[in-house]
């Protein structure tokens, strides 16, 4: 039976928006935000010209006139530092999505209540290993990239293997969290269908629910690859040879031409990036 | 294929079986881009472990060389406990001083930081969405047929969205450091930058998606389209925007822990001078107060949203 719509929500919507705009105002006034701070003062109104300017010629070659011999020309490092962002962001999201998937599985109830012998016995047993893979994939994703970097910078020196670990452990986390809300929410009746037929719960889990869920996690494993994509980008500010090393580069020489060339190439990946996605969902969808 | 198709001698069934079993195999639903774009993704993903030309060496280290073994036991372990007689009284002074220090500051920066962005990117999606639904955009909204009409304004609109959000936070960030005065500013406006992108097409998109009837009876009844978007659309999408923003507030907790990099006090900001000055034990606690801070975000965010789906 179906409950009778309520008169009135339980939720006072109309007094959301007022307040989050107060708490929105609250804090800016607690980290002391003025909005003349907005605008560029003396000097600043100058750099502010000559960087905006800069956007419409960007720099094919470098800017400064004194390039010792031997140093690649400019283009070829923007090329080469788009493709180590690639490459970063790619092999992170391999390695993270087949954890993610084992993870996620590990931590969802239709694996938990259906593939793990049937009956009462072990129920409590089976909750806490659920719970206990559930943490693991929390404590991965609430650790934010930048400081999985710092961590292992710290632990294993910069090396490749830092900047790789530092993106896949959180993508991990948070794929596995989405994966097993995915595998959740699948329409239950093929794989009860299947189980009811004698089929093993863990086959009936494989080609009962994840081919239903799959549209879906693939959908969201290609919009986590434009994250991994942008944070490899970001990796580069903590020494790896991503784009934003050469963007800090470029900027603290105050090269601006150079920095505009960088980011329209980051804007072109993620654009292309985009691209791909959208031609996927719309062959999908057909 | 009929009842009185079915062979009626063993063999010829299994042979009849098997055969259907293949026709039904040849006919599954199969998808070209889907196929060549899980190849591509799987020989880059190869390719690119190949030539990151990755080391391992220094994760399995041995103890008393740098590498994981000695940082986990050594680095950041908390120094007061790396005396002999050390006692736990000690270890909660530590830390209830790195907590009265910064470590409560820092926190709470951290939460002012996303909640004055989030702020400032809600306003700005509630700006952006009207000019991002098409639906509302294009000449006679809601009167006539409406599929495959195209809004100039309304690509405008979504192509400043995408162009917002495609620079990562912390990129923007570090360009808004050196062109606006003081430090709080950058990072502020970098999150609302970024996340006003995100909500401005996701709020668009919940306007595009709002049940018809009622706008076409609004439009029939002589509406423009402010009347449509106050009346129609805003009312309709309401819910969904509150959701988009808590989760949007999720995220934005978690980008705001490493924003503090850029010189906002938070903890991303003791983060890095604790790594300059190799204090790894008091990294790891802020590292932890992060995690705790992005955890009760998420509880926080989805019970919101649970609370909203029931209406």
């Amino acid at each position: 039976m179906t409950q009778p719509p309520k008169a009135t929500p339980r939720f006072k919507r109309r007094y959301a928006l007022v307040l989050l705009a107060a708490l929105g105002l609250l804090a800016a006034y607690g980290l002391n935000l003025h909005w003349k701070g907005l605008l560029p003062r003396g000097e600043g109104f100058v750099l502010w010209k000559r960087f905006f300017s800069a956007a419409l010629s960007p720099a094919f070659n470098y800017e400064s006139t004194s390039v010792p011999a031997g140093t690649p020309p400019f283009l070829l490092v923007v090329f080469r530092s788009v493709l180590r962002t690639l490459e970063f962001a790619v092999a992170s999201m391999g390695l993270a999505l087949v954890g993610g998937l084992i993870l996620g599985v590990l931590s969802s109830h239709s694996f938990w209540d259906s593939a793990l012998g049937q009956g009462r016995q072990g129920t409590k047993l089976r909750n806490r290993l659920r719970i206990f893979f559930r943490t693991i994939a929390a404590l991965l994703r609430s650790v934010h990239e930048l400081l999985w970097a710092i961590l292992f910078l710290a632990a294993i020196g910069q090396t490749t293997s830092a900047g790789l670990l530092a993106l896949t452990l959180p993508f991990t986390g948070i794929l596995a969290k989405l994966f097993s809300e995915m595998l959740d929410e699948a329409a239950n009746e093929p794989s009860a269908a299947l189980e009811g037929l004698g089929c093993h719960p863990g086959v009936a889990l494989l080609v009962g629910r994840l081919p239903i869920a799959w549209p879906d996690m693939a959908a969201y494993g290609f919009y986590r690859f434009e994250c991994a994509l942008r944070s490899s980008a970001v990796l580069g500010f903590f020494g790896f040879q991503t784009m934003g090393y050469h963007l800090e580069l470029s900027y603290n020489s105050l090269h601006y031409r150079e920095v505009w060339t960088l980011l329209y190439a980051l804007l072109f990946t993620v654009w292309g990036l985009e691209r791909w996605s959208g031609i996927l969902r719309r062959s999908a969808v057909r | 294929m009929t009842a009185t198709d079915r062979p009626q001698s063993e063999p010829d069934r299994l042979r009849f079986n098997e055969e259907r079993i293949r026709l039904l195999h040849k006919s599954r639903p199969q998808n070209r881009a889907v196929q060549v774009s899980g190849g591509l993704f799987v020989c880059m993903a190869l390719f690119s472990l190949w030539h990151l030309d990755l080391q391992w060496g220094r994760l399995f280290a041995d103890p008393s060389e740098p590498g994981l073994f000695r940082f986990l036991n050594q680095d950041i372990r908390p120094h007061v406990t790396r005396q002999p007689d050390w006692t736990w009284a000690d270890l909660g002074t530590w830390l209830l001083t790195l907590l009265r220090d910064y470590g409560l500051r820092a926190t709470w920066g951290t939460l002012l930081l996303a909640t004055a962005a989030m702020g400032l990117a809600g306003f700005g999606g509630l700006l952006l969405a009207p000019l991002a639904a098409r639906t509302l955009t294009v000449p006679d909204p809601y009167m006539g047929l409406q599929n495959g009409r195209r809004s100039l304004l309304s690509s405008a609109v979504r192509s400043l969205c995408l162009a917002m959000r495609a620079l990562p936070e912390y990129v923007l960030g570090f360009l808004l450091l050196a062109l606006l005065s003081g430090s709080t500013w950058p990072a502020v406006l970098a999150l609302a930058l970024h996340n006003a992108g995100i909500l401005g097409r996701l709020f668009g998109d919940s306007l595009e998606d709002v049940p018809v009837t009622p706008m076409r009876g609004l439009a029939a009844g002589g509406a423009r389209p402010s009347g449509l978007l106050l009346f129609g659309g805003a009312p309709q999408a309401f819910s969904r925007w509150l959701a988009y923003i808590f989760y949007r507030f999720e995220t934005c907790v978690r980008e705001a822990t490493v924003l503090g990099m850029l010189g906002v006090i938070s903890i991303g900001y003791y983060a890095k001078e604790m790594r300059s000055r190799q204090f790894y034990d008091e990294l790891f606690v802020l590292v932890l107060l992060g995690a705790l801070l992005v955890l009760l975000a998420d509880a926080l965010s989805g019970w919101l949203r649970s609370r909203l789906r029931q209406g």
